[in-house]
C-alpha cells in the first residue's frame, strides 16, 4: 500500500493503519530500535509505541515521508528508553560506543557564554551535515542517526572497515571545530 | 570537562540529530539501496559473507592472480627460451662436429656419431646449468601480508584512492627481515623498511584503532612522513597514538623525543617506568641493516598491556 493510502487511513480514524503501517514499516522501525537498544522485547515496545505515537499525531500531521517520521518517532522513543534504562550506568553495547564518539565532539571551550537551545542545535547540526560531502554526510548519519555498527556501514556501501572508521573520526573532528567555531555550548 | 559533562553533550548531540533534514535520511536511505530485511529487522543481503569477502580480500586475491599469471608466463617463456636454446646448443654443438669432423676427417680424424651427440649433449646440459634460476613467485598469502587495508588521511576517502595505496604496497615481502622489495627492484637490489610490518599485532583489550597515513610537511625535527594508529577504547578515557616512522639511514638523536630505546634493551620495565605517572611518550628503535625504524608511544594505558602490544611488533 502506498504512503498516500496509509495516511489516508489515519485521517480516515481506520484502525487498519496501524496494521498497515506495521506491514510497510515494522521491519524498519524495528531495526532502529534495536540497534540502539539490542533488546527484542524493548525493541518491540517502541516499535508498537511508535504506532500510538503517530496514530495521536495523524491527524493534523500529514508527513511528506511516512518513513522519516515514523523512524525518528522509533529513534527518539528508543533513546529515551535507552537512557531511562543506563542513566549514568557505564556498560557494554553499541550506543556506549556511539556516545563516546559523539563526545569527542564537545567543543573544548567556547568564546562565549551563550547557551544554544535544543532547536538552535539542530539546526547548527543541519547545516553542519549540509558542508560535508554525500558519502561522509551518509556514513555519519548511519553511524549517529541509525547507529549501524561500523560492519553494517562497510557491508551497505562496499567500503572497508577502515575506511568507513578513518571517515567518521575525520567528520567528528570537522564537526568538533565546526561547533567550536560556532561558539555551540553542550 | 568531566565525564558526566561529556556524555550529556554526547546525548544532545544524538537527540539533535532527531531533527536532521529529511532530504539527507533520504539521500541516505537511497544511496543504501534499499535492502530488505526480515522480521526481526536484521538486513537480509544475499550473499553477505561471500560479498564482504570478495569486498575486503577481492583486491589482494586479484593481485594474487596476477602474480600467477604473469609468473607462469614467464617460467613458460623460461622453459621454452631454454628449450630452444638447448636445442640450438645442440644443433650448433653438432655442427661445430661436423666441421671438426670435416676438418679431421680431413686430418684423418673420425668421430662416432654417438660421441658427437653426447658431447652435443653435454654441451646443451652446461647451457642449460648457466641459465639464471627462476626468481620465486610471491605466494598469495605473501601479497595479502604485503597489503594491509590502511586508512589514508586527506580530504578524500574514496575507494580508489585507497587502492592506489593498496597498489602501492602490493609486492614481494620479506616478512623476517620487514623489508619491501619494490617492483622494479630485482635489478637494483634496493630494499626499503616496510613500516607496515611494525604495527603491532596484538592490541590491548577493547581498543579500537585507526589507522591513517601522515605527510608532516611543517615538521622540522621528525621526519616528513608516518603510519599512525590512533587507538581508543570505549569503556574509558584512555588513547594513546603509535607512530611508525622510516627514519633512513640516519641514527636518531637524543633530543628527538623523550625517551628512546633500542629493540634489544626494550623490555617490560620500561614500559612500566614510562607510564609510572599514567601518561607517556616514548620511542623503540628498531634496526634492520643499515636502517632505523622508530616506532612511537604517545598516551596512557595499562603498562601490562601497552607492553604486550609493544613486543607483538616483530618485523
Amino acid at each position: 500500500m502506498k504512503d498516500t493510502e496509509i495516511l489516508d487511513l489515519y485521517w480516515a480514524r481506520n484502525e487498519s493503519a496501524i496494521t498497515e503501517t506495521q506491514a510497510a514499516y515494522g521491519n524498519y522501525c524495528y531495526s532502529i530500535a534495536f540497534h540502539i537498544l539490542h533488546g527484542k522485547e524493548d525493541s518491540e515496545e517502541c516499535v508498537n509505541d511508535t504506532w500510538m505515537r503517530a496514530w495521536n499525531a495523524i491527524p493534523p500531521a500529514r508527513p511528506a515521508r511516512l518513513s522519516l517520521f515514523l523512524g525518528t518517532i522509533t529513534r527518539n522513543l528508543s533513546f529515551d528508553r535507552w537512557k531511562q534504562k543506563n542513566a549514568m550506568k557505564r556498560g557494554s553495547g553499541e550506543m556506549e560506543a556511539t556516545l563516546d564518539e559523539l563526545a569527542e565532539c564537545i567543543p573544548d571551550k567556547s568564546n562565549t557564554e551563550e547557551i544554544v537551545a535544543q532547536k538552535e542545535l539542530e539546526r547548527q547540526i543541519n547545516l553542519f551535515l549540509g558542508t560535508l560531502k554525500e558519502k561522509e554526510r551518509n556514513i555519519f548519519l548511519r553511524r549517529y542517526w541509525y547507529a549501524e555498527e561500523y560492519g553494517e556501514i562497510a557491508d551497505r556501501y562496499g567500503l572497508n572497515l577502515n575506511t568507513v572508521k578513518t571517515t567518521l573520526f575525520r567528520v567528528r573532528g570537522k564537526l568538533k571545530a565546526y561547533l567550536e567555531q560556532e561558539g555551540v555550548v553542550l | 570537562m568531566s565525564e558526566r559533562e561529556k556524555r550529556e553533550g554526547a546525548m544532545r548531540i544524538f537527540e539533535a540529530l532527531s531533527g536532521v533534514d529529511e532530504q539527507y535520511l533520504e539521500v541516505c536511505e537511497r544511496e543504501a539501496g534499499g535492502q530488505a530485511a526480515d522480521s526481526r529487522g536484521k538486513k537480509v543481503i544475499p550473499f553477505a559473507g561471500l560479498a564482504r569477502f570478495s569486498r575486503k580480500y577481492g583486491k589482494f586475491v586479484a593481485a594474487a592472480l596476477v602474480f600467477g599469471v604473469v609468473g607462469a608466463g614467464y617460467l613458460g617463456m623460461h622453459s621454452l627460451r631454454m628449450g630452444k636454446e638447448a636445442s640450438m646448443s645442440t644443433n650448433m654443438a653438432i655442427a661445430d662436429q661436423e666441421v671438426q669432423q670435416a676438418e679431421g676427417q680431413s686430418n684423418g680424424m673420425a668421430y662416432s656419431s654417438g660421441m658427437l651427440q653426447g658431447e652435443a649433449a653435454a654441451k646443451a646440459d652446461s647451457s642449460v646449468e648457466e641459465m639464471p634460476e627462476a626468481v620465486p613467485e610471491p605466494t598469495w598469502e605473501a601479497a595479502l601480508e604485503a597489503a594491509p587495508e590502511v586508512a589514508v588521511s586527506g580530504d578524500s576517502s574514496d575507494e580508489s584512492m585507497l587502492k592506489d595505496n593498496v597498489q602501492d604496497q602490493v609486492n614481494s615481502v620479506d616478512r623476517n627481515a620487514g623489508v619491501v622489495q619494490s617492483s622494479n627492484s630485482r635489478n637494483q637490489e634496493k630494499t626499503v623498511p616496510d613500516v607496515y610490518a611494525y604495527v603491532p599485532k596484538v592490541w590491548p583489550r577493547g581498543c579500537v584503532t585507526e589507522q591513517q597515513w601522515i605527510a608532516n610537511k611543517e615538521a622540522q625535527s621528525e621526519s616528513s612522513q608516518y603510519l599512525e594508529v590512533s587507538g581508543s577504547y570505549p569503556d574509558r578515557q584512555e588513547t594513546f597514538t603509535l607512530r611508525i616512522m622510516d627514519l633512513g639511514e640516519q641514527m636518531p638523536g637524543a633530543d628527538r623525543i623523550g625517551k628512546t630505546y633500542m629493540e634489544a634493551e626494550f623490555d617490560e620495565s620500561c614500559v612500566a617506568k614510562e607510564l609510572a605517572s599514567g601518561a607517556g611518550d616514548f620511542g623503540v628503535i628498531y634496526q634492520r641493516g643499515e636502517h632505523y625504524v622508530l616506532v612511537r608511544f604517545i598516551g596512557s594505558g595499562d603498562a601490562k598491556e601497552v607492553w604486550e602490544m609493544m613486543a607483538s611488533i616483530r618485523p
